[in-house]
């Protein structure tokens, strides 16, 4: 039944972003938690990885980044080379940690068999050894629009790979939201090992800013706190920008601090654009995101975009909050903002629709309102430790 | 490239930067760095470069060695597969090696002879740093490892990235013959300039007519007396001094120790207090006076920038910070204050006379003839070493160009 000193080895596809490894690194936590001597591999393409603390027992491999540019279309970060030749350095070496870290679990996110099937041989290894080990596959609440994924998984047969090679399937969410296997066509083969987990958001979380750190960022304070954060901030600017319209509209009578959190990967000339705009605003704009849970904890009003972590974490810490999805290419944080904003558990804007005069009202208007206790919408947050339980279940 | 850093960050940041300056040269150029960093990530790669991460190793024995994430004998396997693999499938026409030829040198043995059997034309070129430490440690680990022997036999280069006036490794080391022929020292490697404008944020705030002196650590894994002995001098002086100070703990200082120090440094006035900026050459140009390790990073930078500084080496075996200091401090070009020596006093003392400006102060101007070329040299030897032979001399081989066209790729 335990999974002493066992293996773990966490395959967690993010390109460009950080939101995979973010929620595989919460998992990878409460699995230590459970089970302390479970050792833990990540392997990660984000070229800012690990970037979030890792937890004990944990260690990482980077392996080259392949970037997404549109709907199946891939191309390679820094390197001059062809996303083919880059796909065949990530394949073999893929293959060659199934076989030297040997693994007894497996939790694959969120691609059956990877970019453009660069996991196959992998996974066809593992089924190949003695000992099996057993292989999860995780999948986030909302992938995109059902149309769009199920296409996308019948022309890549990802059922196929989904059916063929995993014993289970995790999924971060709850039927009562989104009701990922009606919505995707799962077919009953893997309908039957596929699992609601609830949504997973920080498992250990560093305390709020206090005092003493806002003083250090505004040398006045005002009673409130709005933090405006945009995820890895790559397409972030317009609502940041649009939020800044906002407050300079309310100066001087602006009845909060505000920090901004452009994120990593926000272009820097759009990052010094921001700084400048926000001048003599009682606005604080930084880049880095590792303090982004602290100043959340902190905030009385978020104003984020819809990315699966943050929207975690505003549901976990009971947070007012704006919502302002991204539109594309993929409806993922469209639909998440629907099903979630018609529950009342935060509202939610579009970004088209945003005017200064109209998201400064809206945000006095959130500050007034009572603090979203535990209200019934609110879905099951348990999904880390669900997922880990789900992970180090017997082998064989 | 592979970089293989020991408690440091030193080895990859170098790396990355080198590799910068190649792909800047050799536009089409791609270039895989192999990096045992954990926190590589905080370090954007430059176009045209990317980064493999190989696991940590931990320590054989002692009571850390059951810490370990994975055990040692798989992450070694591990780490020997992704290096395999890596020159496999990116199949480089140059592989350059930056580690310490004492640490693990089985498994580097093992990688080397697996390149050379299999990828017989790939130039190997084992890089170290100006110097590697004292003589008398270098020399007898050296030759219990038979680190000559493994230098020569697989590597077609060696490349010290010093200058050969200022500390002669095939001398100091006793390379013999045949690895001393194949030594190249390119120069001290100068550090990227920054614009004067470019000014940070904190420092804007503070006090602009105080002198500035800058305290890093490096990476920060064993920084500690350095910054609390500083701090504790500040504390003695309690609130008097005349100057102002930031402090760079570095990324790799245990948690407990950064926060001891930052909390320390919250309660003087005049610190500006980080534990990681990339800003630490804008901080560098505005300073009048740096306080740092013997970090060879470190010391490229106050070079390059011709600032007054007071190194404060580690006693660390093979001492390669002890050592770079006592032969910069005998060129005058910095100031030191010995392991031994090292109080909140002392170094207060070194401080206030290096600021007042006393004629035995440090001259970094006494610099100017070091050579500070060493990408444009790396850029050369890569050049010579990547561009098919068979071509006549007055061909296209001295054009970079030719380089692009071959879709050669200098790297790994």
């Amino acid at each position: 039944m335990v999974a002493r000193g066992k293996r773990l080895l966490i395959y967690s596809q993010d390109g460009f972003g950080l939101g995979h490894l973010r929620r595989n690194l919460n998992i990878a936590y409460r699995v230590w938690r459970s089970q302390p001597d479970v050792s833990v591999l990540v392997v990660a393409d984000s070229p800012a990885a690990p970037f979030f603390a890792l937890p004990p027992r944990c260690d990482f491999v980077k392996i080259p980044t392949l970037v997404k540019v549109d709907s199946g279309v891939w191309c390679s970060d820094r390197l001059s080379l062809d996303h083919r030749e880059v796909l065949s350095i990530r394949t073999r070496l893929l293959e060659g940690l199934v076989e030297s870290f040997r693994p007894d679990h497996v939790l694959v996110d969120h691609m059956p068999h990877g970019i453009f099937g660069e996991l196959t041989g992998a996974l066809r290894l593992m089924r190949r050894r003695r000992r099996r080990a057993r292989i999860m596959l995780g999948l986030r609440d909302i992938l995109g629009a059902p149309a769009e994924i199920c296409r996308r998984w019948r022309l890549e047969g990802a059922y196929e790979a989904a059916e063929q090679y995993y014993d289970g399937v995790c999924i971060y969410g709850c039927a009562d939201v989104f009701d990922l296997v009606r919505e995707y066509e799962f077919p009953a083969s893997i309908a039957a090992k596929a699992s609601y987990c609830g949504y997973v958001s920080r498992e250990q979380a560093p305390p709020a800013l206090d005092e003493a750190d806002l003083a250090r960022m505004f040398s006045q304070r005002h009673d409130g706190l709005v933090f405006v954060t945009g995820g890895g901030g790559a397409d972030a600017s317009f609502f940041m920008d649009k939020f800044i319209d906002a407050v300079r509209l309310m100066f001087p009578r602006v009845p909060f601090d505000a920090v901004l959190s452009t994120g990593p990967f926000m272009h820097p000339e759009q990052y010094m654009l921001l700084r400048k705009k926000a001048k003599g605003l009682p606005i604080h704009v930084t880049r880095h995101g590792q303090d982004n849970i602290r100043m959340l904890r902190r905030a009385d009003l978020i104003i984020s975009m819809a990315g699966y972590n943050t929207i975690s974490e505003i549901l976990r810490y009971r947070k007012r909050a704006i919502v302002v999805p991204r539109s594309g290419p993929s409806a993922e944080q469209t639909i998440r903002t629907r099903l979630m904003g018609e529950r009342g558990l935060f509202t939610v804007v579009q970004a088209r629709e945003l005017t200064a005069e109209g998201f400064a009202a809206l945000i006095r208007r959130k500050l007034d309102e009572p603090r979203p206790d535990d209200r019934p919408g609110i879905p099951d947050m348990d999904g880390a430790a669900n997922a880990a339980e789900r992970l180090l279940a017997a082998t064989g | 490239m592979c970089s293989y850093d020991q408690r440091g960050l030193g080895r990859t940041a170098r790396t990355l930067d080198i590799a910068s300056a190649l792909t800047a040269r050799f536009p089409d150029c791609a270039i895989l760095v192999l990096s045992n960093l954990s926190i590589v990530g905080r370090f954007r790669a430059p176009q045209g470069v990317d980064v493999v991460r190989t696991p940590s190793i931990g320590p054989a024995a002692g009571p850390e060695a059951g810490r370990a994430s994975i055990e040692r004998e798989r992450a070694l396997q591990i780490r020997r597969m992704l290096a395999e693999r890596t020159v496999e499938t990116f199949h480089p026409d140059l592989v350059v090696i930056d580690r310490d030829p004492t640490h693990l040198p089985a498994e580097m043995e093992a990688v080397l002879s697996f390149v050379r059997g299999k990828f017989p034309k790939t130039r190997v070129v084992w890089a170290l740093p100006d110097m590697v430490g004292s003589p008398r440690v270098v020399g007898p680990r050296w030759s219990a490892e038979g680190v000559c022997q493994t230098l020569d036999r697989f590597c077609d280069e060696v490349w010290v990235y010093g200058v050969r006036g200022v500390f002669d490794q095939v001398r100091e080391y006793e390379f013999p013959a045949g690895l001393a022929e194949k030594v190249h020292y390119t120069g001290y490697l100068r550090s990227p300039s920054v614009p004067p404008h470019r000014v940070p944020n904190d420092l804007l705030r503070a006090h602009p007519d105080r002198p500035l002196v800058l305290v890093t650590a490096g990476g920060g894994a064993s920084g500690y007396p350095l910054i609390s002995n500083y701090l504790d001098f500040l504390e003695r002086v309690n609130g008097d001094a005349t100057f102002q100070s930031v402090v760079i703990s570095g990324p790799m200082m245990p948690a407990r120790w950064n926060a001891e120090l930052s909390e320390r440094a919250r309660r003087l006035p005049h610190v500006i207090f980080h534990r990681f900026s990339k800003q630490v050459l804008q901080y560098l140009r505005h300073s009048q006076l740096a306080i740092t390790r013997g970090g060879y990073n470190t010391q490229c930078a106050n070079l390059t920038y011709r600032k007054p500084a007071i190194l404060v080496p580690d006693e660390e075996p093979p001492h390669e910070h002890l050592l770079r200091a006592d032969v910069f401090a005998r060129l005058r070009w910095c100031g030191l204050v010995r392991p031994g020596e090292l109080s909140p006093a002392s170094l207060g003392d070194s401080v206030m006379s290096a600021l007042a400006g006393g004629s035995d102060q440090p001259r970094p101007e006494r610099a100017e003839r070091v050579s500070l070329d060493g990408l444009e040299h790396i850029g050369e030897r890569v050049r010579s070493l990547v561009v098919p032979r068979r071509v006549p001399r007055n061909g296209t081989a001295h054009d970079g160009h030719r380089l692009e066209g071959d879709g050669r790729r200098p790297g790994l």
